[in-house]
């Protein structure tokens, strides 16, 4: 059973299709990596998915249950968990309060709930900054953080909206690193990228999305070579070696 | 830690309690007031805060909880007999009813910011409009609640000091409320909610939930400070249960001392209190005056010190 | 009373006075009282009128909901109210006077108190308008006493009979003077060069982080107009309204009422807004006992933020 379903999901907003009868399925623990130009539709179907944007039609499933209609906190608690394109910390709090405060998602013991931060913290790299304000990190250790509250709520599945964007080659690597590890945990991923050579170097397999519909889905050198994708997206100097 | 091992953070609450206590007895009548509006304030502040500064949604009409507890506990006292105490009770129940249903309107369809401080003034003066027109509340000559003289049971007193400790002990009481909620899940919660709503969403937090829980304890405590005040007073009509000027005396000491912070209303309130009783001495005469006073404060904090007075010693220190 | 004796051959005319006919059967009531509510509804409508889409101005220039609109306007009639005795001249003509000098305190108050914090959060504007509203009230309370003052005008008093129905001419003076200034304010923004950077500035907020000195005159500027109108606005109405240092108040109130329910950011969404709300004011003072007259308003204010945020004719996102 795939651990995420979509079928022919659309969203409009006042006449224009943001997203236009997209069906795909994604299958536990892969990565899948969705491309597309600029308002192409990717970030519309997160929030599709994570119960920020109500649908117009079509039906999304996880683990075999319908998501429709549920709140974002709802779909959370489901195991869904996501990042934002422009990082939201929460800018007042310090870096272990803004971990924790996802960690009681699961538990409401406070020791425990502190223990769990600092893994955590420690787990995506930003330990030695948790008594820090959130407002005071820079751009790489706020994805970081991002990425610490999302795990903090032991998702089964992520999406990551644009979680490289920004970053230098040095944070790249090491942001890399950390999805790989998350996806060794178990968790399936969705990765919104531009930067093309991380979106082929991570993905198992990838979803191209041009004007809200699909134009091509499936392994990195399938996509790379489609015609259509080259047409539209890539550009035709584009090669993958 | 002092030589011989008890530390000086004991002694200083010991001292703080020794003084609270004895304190009433010292001091002239007129001082003993002055310290009950102090509490007075602070109480009503600490319980705005929990509404406006832990969950961030700051109301504007929160005399409307304040109103409801007076007139509840003074109805029920002066129609049926019924204890002051067990009115504020009643009062506090209502109080929370009634944020229960301006909080599931207001955050169901979403309001936020200025839209939703102005929502809640709006229902404030609908219910000041409301007790100016029906008979039962008075119409616009209010209530006098009947001299009864020392009897405690009927929360009244001839001497002040009575009215301190009970002030007192309700200070304390809110300033333990305040802070379990502000150590601990809720606490975490109704700050992610402030910061960003929606990426407290995405972590699982029903902002909705603890919004109205929000409203709903704060609503039930301001409700009992009405009863207070109406038992103090002896005499309560709409415009000082409902008024907007009560609604802006109950935010302005938070604000002041530092929204959000368990101790910024009671700073608040040892500031602005004082304050306002000197410059009715000194300027005199009409009523809210002393708002002129209070208006510059308002915006020569919001100016200078965003974070309040308890914002700005926090900085203070953090630089030594 | 036969529907065809009052308004005699106009058809239009006719058309109104056969509604105003019906819903005064329904209402069980003198078809005069309501006419006359309705006029007096709307003549008001006309001042709210100037009062909202000024204070809409400095909504939708800067984002700030100013709650010292109300405190401006009493300074413009309490200005009138001292330059008329001192002068020994109509309230009228001090109208220059007035909308300059709240020009002034305007465009000071944006340019030194809310300039240095308009980047912050959106309640600190909120409270910081607040705080100001509550010292000029509580200035002219101390300086002038809450008692009630009155500009006793001899020329242009009175009232015109029409039909049964009065017109009382400082009213209708009132209202056609609101009406040509809310024009002339439309004219400016849309058709001069500093009216249409005034709302080119409010178009283009995301670009700049850092304020330049360019636009804090802007502000400054917008601020002062809408400063002035609202002072305007409260000279017009001194020979028929009582001068008090919390008359404001109930406007600014309403004048939230208005915008909102036309939609922020809309002018003719407040303008229209404020000749609805006027009437319904009216009728509201005349169907209900006391001062239950505001309650219609207040209900409205609340339904519209839930239900219909954007307003009538809201086109920015609230």
């Amino acid at each position: 059973m795939p651990s995420l379903k979509i079928e022919n999901l659309s969203k409009s907003f006042g006449g224009l299709m943001a997203v236009n009868h997209v069906t795909f399925e994604v299958a536990g623990g892969e990565i899948l990596g969705l491309i597309g130009p600029n308002g192409s539709g990717k970030t519309t179907l997160f929030n599709l998915i994570s119960g920020f944007l109500p649908h117009d039609t079509g039906s999304i499933y996880f683990e075999g249950e319908s998501l429709v209609g549920l709140k974002p906190h709802q779909i959370c608690k489901r195991g869904i968990g996501r990042t934002f394109q422009i990082v939201k910390p929460f800018p007042h709090l310090s870096v272990m309060r803004n971990v924790r405060a996802a960690v009681f998602n699961r538990g409401k013991e406070i020791k425990q709930a502190n223990r769990q931060s600092e893994s955590l913290l420690e787990f995506v790299g930003l330990w030695l900054k948790r008594n820090e304000l959130a407002g005071s990190l820079t751009l790489a250790e706020r994805k970081q953080l991002e990425l610490a509250r999302c795990l903090a709520t032991q998702p089964k599945f992520l999406l990551l909206d644009e979680v490289m964007a920004g970053l230098n080659p040095v944070e790249q690597k090491q942001m890399i690193e950390l999805v790989i590890k998350i996806r060794e945990g178990g968790v399936t991923i969705i990765v919104i990228e531009h930067t093309m050579r991380i979106v082929m170097t991570i993905s198992d397999r990838i979803l191209v999305l041009c004007f809200g519909e699909i134009i091509a889905q499936g392994g990195p050198r399938e996509v790379a070579q489609d015609p259509d994708v080259i047409k539209s997206y890539l550009g035709e100097k584009y090669r993958f070696v | 830690m002092s030589r011989n091992g008890i530390p000086k953070v004991l002694f200083f609450w010991f001292g703080l309690t020794l003084i609270s206590i004895l304190l009433p007895f010292l001091l002239p009548s007129y001082f003993v007031h002055v310290l009950i509006m102090i509490l007075f304030y602070g109480y009503l502040g600490t319980s705005w805060n929990i509404l406006g500064g832990y969950a961030g949604q700051f109301s504007f009409g929160h005399a409307a909880f304040f109103g409801i507890g007076a007139y509840a506990s003074t109805l029920a006292f002066v129609n049926w007999n019924i204890s002051p105490w067990i009115g504020m009770v009643l009062g506090g129940l209502l109080g929370m009813l009634l944020g229960l249903l301006i909080g599931s309107l207001c955050f169901h369809y979403g309001l936020r910011g200025p839209y939703f401080a102005l929502a809640t003034l709006a229902f404030a003066e609908l219910l000041r409009l409301i007790s100016l027109n029906l008979d039962v509340t008075g119409k616009a000559m209010g209530i006098l609640i009947p001299l009864k003289g020392n009897a405690p049971l009927s929360f009244q007193h001839e001497s002040k000091i009575f009215y301190y400790f009970v002030i007192l002990l309700m200070f304390i009481g809110v300033l333990w409320v305040a802070r379990w909620i502000d150590t601990g899940k809720i606490g975490d919660y109704l700050a992610a909610i402030r910061e960003d709503e929606d990426s407290a969403e995405a972590i699982g937090v029903n902002t909705f939930s603890y919004k109205l829980l929000a409203i709903l304890i704060s609503g039930f405590l301001t409700a009992l400070g009405g009863t207070f005040y109406a038992q103090y007073f002896l005499y309560i009509d709409p415009p000082v249960t409902f008024g907007v000027d009560t609604s802006i005396e109950i935010f302005l000491r938070p604000i002041v001392g530092g929204v959000g912070t368990v101790y910024g209303p009671i700073i608040g309130s040892f500031v602005l209190g004082p304050l306002g009783e000197v410059t009715r001495g000194i300027l005199g005469g009409y009523h809210g005056v002393h708002l002129m006073i209070y208006g510059a404060i308002l915006v020569g904090v919001i100016i200078f010190l965003p974070n309040g007075i308890y914002g700005w010693l926090s900085s203070l220190k953090k630089k030594h | 009373m036969l529907p065809a004796d009052r308004f005699g051959r106009c058809p239009s005319g006719k058309i109104v006075n056969d509604l105003v006919w019906l819903a005064a059967e329904r209402v069980g009531m003198d078809t005069n009282i309501l006419a006359q509510a309705i006029i007096s509804g709307l003549l008001m409508g006309g001042v709210y009128a100037l009062v909202a889409v000024s204070l809409n101005l400095i909504f939708g220039v800067m984002k700030i909901i100013n709650f010292a609109h109300g405190a401006f306007m009493m300074l413009g009639m309490y200005f009138t109210y001292w330059v008329s005795i001192f002068l020994d001249i109509h309230p009228y003509f001090s109208l220059l006077i007035s909308m300059c000098a709240l020009f002034v305190v305007g465009f000071l108050i944006q340019y030194g108190l809310i300039n240095r914090i308009i980047e912050g959060p959106e309640h600190n504007q909120l409270l910081l308008t607040l705080g100001i509203a509550l010292f000029l009230e509580n200035l002219a309370l101390f300086l002038w006493s809450p008692n009630y003052r009155m500009v006793q005008v001899t020329t242009l008093a009175g009232a015109m009979h029409i039909h049964k129905l009065m017109f009382s001419t400082p009213r209708m003076i009132a209202f056609g003077a609101a009406l040509t200034m809310t024009l002339l304010l439309y004219l400016f923004l849309t058709k001069t060069d500093s009216g249409k950077a005034i709302r080119a500035i409010s178009q283009d907020r995301e670009g700049a982080h850092v304020i330049g000195i360019h636009r804090k005159i802007i502000y400054s500027v917008a601020f002062g107009i809408g400063a002035a109108c609202v002072a305007a606005a409260g000279t017009m109405i001194t020979p028929f309204f009582y001068i008090t240092p919390t008359v404001g108040m109930v406007f600014v109130i309403t004048a939230f009422v208005i915008v909102v329910l036309g939609g922020l950011g809309s002018f003719w969404g407040a303008f229209f807004g404020a000749l609805i709300v006027g009437i319904a004011e009216s009728l509201g003072e005349v169907l209900l006992p006391g001062s239950l007259k505001q309650v219609p308003i207040y209900s409205i204010f609340i339904l519209t933020l839930l239900l219909r945020p954007k307003g009538l004719f809201g086109k920015k996102h609230v």
